[in-house]
């Protein structure tokens, strides 16, 4: 049985200006001790998919399907019960440290409220657990910083608190939302480190939703790319690298230039991402598509298995 | 290289701050977001400027545009110095360099179409051309970036975050700048577009001879466009040298720091690069460390690094590096 198993997820918002169709029918597979990278652009849908599961969504925002966790649907729980199995079994590190940590709040009260209300531990023990797991995400002076307030961290400080936040129930899965978009390239070097020792050493499993390709290729085991709140591709992220069979993955991989080389040319996937109220009828990516005929624009293509543990969407695939 | 077209020469900015603790008549202290900055730009060149946030990298070019004082330095614009001018000879220089910003729509005003924003530096700078000469100059502006014509009533919130980044820069090119700043251009934008505006921006470099001033944060990004490379770390310069020099061959140890941090989109070399993360976090301006401003989070730093700011010295052509100790490896 799989740790996650997300099938025919969709996501649509009411908005004044019409229905926004966010995620259209999304399956997903996360193992035990897996780490995932869901990769996409804006309107991809990513983020919106984590927050179905996590019972996050905006108020104007409805998801149908199924999200099974370790078996059971939590899809629409009620907030009492999600509330049991958020920080115990699934975890959230969002893209902003700074907005996800209560201004107003210390700290250390803001770490141990998980730990006296999810691990029942008394405000000391909560404490000592925090302080600990503050020592372990390289918190300088960890035992005094504890009670100091969000605005007196650095951001990439807050970024480690709030990873440490999510460790503290040790969760058998963690998904991380951008977790070092808003940061410098030396702190998202750290962070992704602590990330990925920490899931070494408790067997959690990671969903890493992010924009950045060179971040998936250092951190996940597999990879989804999203395009229009559908999947254009999965499988082993070596595999999809090595040799990308959407147009789309290709053309993603290709248009980010690489320190390693000396590339003259940068080829660029022409246009711009789709506005998911108007969808097309057909691919979401036939417009922008060297390869896109007629079929492509009318007929939705199908996410198909090609190979083991690999899938893609597409009418002509490349070889 | 002939005459250059701008030639830096130990600039620096310095903000005035209040301390928060302290009497009220405490002595305001000097936050040093720039030191003692040096570099020649060409026609025709770019200069790629990195650094993390904090590094003073879009201070360096606020004062270059005259938007943020400076407080001590020259910058000769074809030998005329733009620190020193008042504000109405700075005026005619104005046109000639032109700026661009990290935020593509917030860059644009609301309630203006595309049209007029594009067209306004014109009729600031060429206030007596007709319309129907000014509606031709944006038309084909616009066309140059890749816009469509058709667009020109559109408000800024109808185009995608690249359209409005193309906007920007149709603004700073109608009239006819030798250096554009970007500052961030495209680290607001989705990957697949921050492609199209690179290439867009190098392919007016080289049609118009245009130069330029690049900021970024991305080393990957900078390293494609630039020329030169010059990192920033706390306002001061680490390294200045060929862009592809300075990757391949990193002589100051930030360099080395910021190379090894930068993914490699592949994870067959991704995977096998194993570096030592970069340590602790970015001192505060206001109290830099004494020496190396570098040494508290550099893996090679000495006793002696404490003792004396490291200057830049030339490892050989035109590769400046500020560490004594930046042969070793």
């Amino acid at each position: 049985m799989p740790l996650l198993r997300v099938r025919n997820l969709r996501v649509r918002f009411e908005t004044a200006d019409g229905t926004v169709n966010a995620v259209n029918g999304v399956d997903l597979g996360v193992e035990a001790g897996q780490s995932i990278a869901v990769v996409g652009e804006s309107g991809s849908g990513k983020s919106q998919i984590m927050f179905a599961i996590m019972g996050l969504l905006a108020r104007n925002g409805s998801a149908s399907g199924s999200v099974e966790l370790e078996g059971r649907e939590v899809l629409n729980l009620a907030e009492e019960e999600l509330n049991r199995i958020r920080s115990r079994h699934i975890a959230m590190v969002f893209q902003d440290p700074m907005t996800a940590l209560n201004p107003y709040l210390r700290i250390s009260d803001q770490m141990t409220e998980v730990l006296t209300v999810h691990r029942r531990m008394s405000r000391r023990e909560a404490r000592e657990e925090a302080i600990r797991m503050l020592e372990a995400m390289d918190i300088p002076d960890a035992r005094s910083r504890i009670g100091q307030f969000p605005h007196e961290y650095s951001g990439g400080m807050r970024q480690r608190v709030l990873v440490a936040m999510a460790l503290l129930c040790r969760p058998r899965l963690l998904i991380a939302d951008e977790p070092t978009t808003a940061l410098d390239v030396t702190v998202q070097q750290q962070i992704m480190r602590l990330l990925s020792e920490a899931r070494a050493e408790q067997g959690t499993a990671l969903i890493l939703v992010t924009h950045d390709v060179g971040v998936v290729a250092g951190h996940c085991d597999e990879m989804v790319v999203l395009y229009g709140g559908r999947i254009m591709e999965s499988g082993p992220v070596k595999a999809v690298f090595a040799a990308p069979r959407h147009p789309y993955t290709r053309g993603l991989l290709n248009a980010v230039p690489r320190l390693d080389r000396d590339d003259e040319d940068l080829p660029a996937i022409p246009g711009d991402p789709p506005d998911a109220q108007r969808l097309p009828a057909g691919c979401p990516f036939a417009q922008r598509c060297p390869r896109a005929d007629e079929r492509c624009r009318r007929v939705l293509p199908a996410l198909e298995s090609f190979a083991p543990g690999r899938a893609a969407a597409c009418h002509h695939p490349l070889a | 290289m002939s005459a250059p077209l701008l030639s830096v020469r130990d600039l620096s900015v310095g903000f005035p701050v209040r301390p928060r603790e302290g009497r009220p008549w405490a002595p305001a202290r000097t936050l040093r977001a720039v030191e003692g900055v040096s570099f020649d730009l060409g026609t025709g060149e770019t200069l790629g400027i990195v650094g993390e946030s904090g590094s003073g990298k879009s201070t360096l070019a606020r004062a270059l545009i005259g938007t943020v004082p400076a407080s001590g330095g020259r910058a000769l614009w074809r030998g005329e110095d733009l620190l020193s001018m008042g504000p109405a000879e700075r005026h005619r220089h104005r046109r000639d360099i032109q700026m661009i910003f990290q935020d593509p729509l917030a860059a644009l005003n609301p309630r203006m179409t595309a049209e007029a924003i594009i067209g306004e530096p014109l009729v600031t700078h060429e206030p007596r051309l007709p319309r129907a000469e000014l509606r031709t100059r944006v038309g084909e502006i616009m066309e140059r970036v890749g816009l469509l014509p058709g667009h020109l009533n559109r408000y800024p919130h109808e185009f995608s975050g690249g359209q409005c980044q193309r906007i920007n820069i149709a603004r700073a090119l109608i009239v006819q700048p030798r250096l554009l700043i970007c500052d961030e251009p495209v680290s607001a934008l989705d990957t697949s577009v921050q492609a199209q505006i690179i290439n867009l921006l190098r392919d007016l470099k080289r049609d118009l001879g245009l130069s330029l001033i690049f900021i970024a944060h991305d080393l990957s990004v900078v390293k494609h466009i630039s020329d030169r490379i010059m990192v920033f770390y706390l306002g001061r310069v680490m390294e200045y040298a060929a862009a592809r020099d300075l990757v391949a061959r990193p002589r100051h140890p930030y360099s080395r720091a910021l190379i090894a941090a930068a993914p490699i989109p592949d994870p067959a070399v991704e995977r096998g690069r194993r570096s030592e993360a970069l340590r602790g976090e970015l001192p505060s301006p206001l109290a830099p460390p004494s020496g190396c401003v570098f040494r508290t989070r550099c893996p090679v730093a000495r006793a002696a690094c404490a003792e004396e700011r490291p200057v830049l010295r030339d490892f050989g052509g035109d590769h400046l590096a500020a560490c004594p100790f930046g042969g070793d490896s």
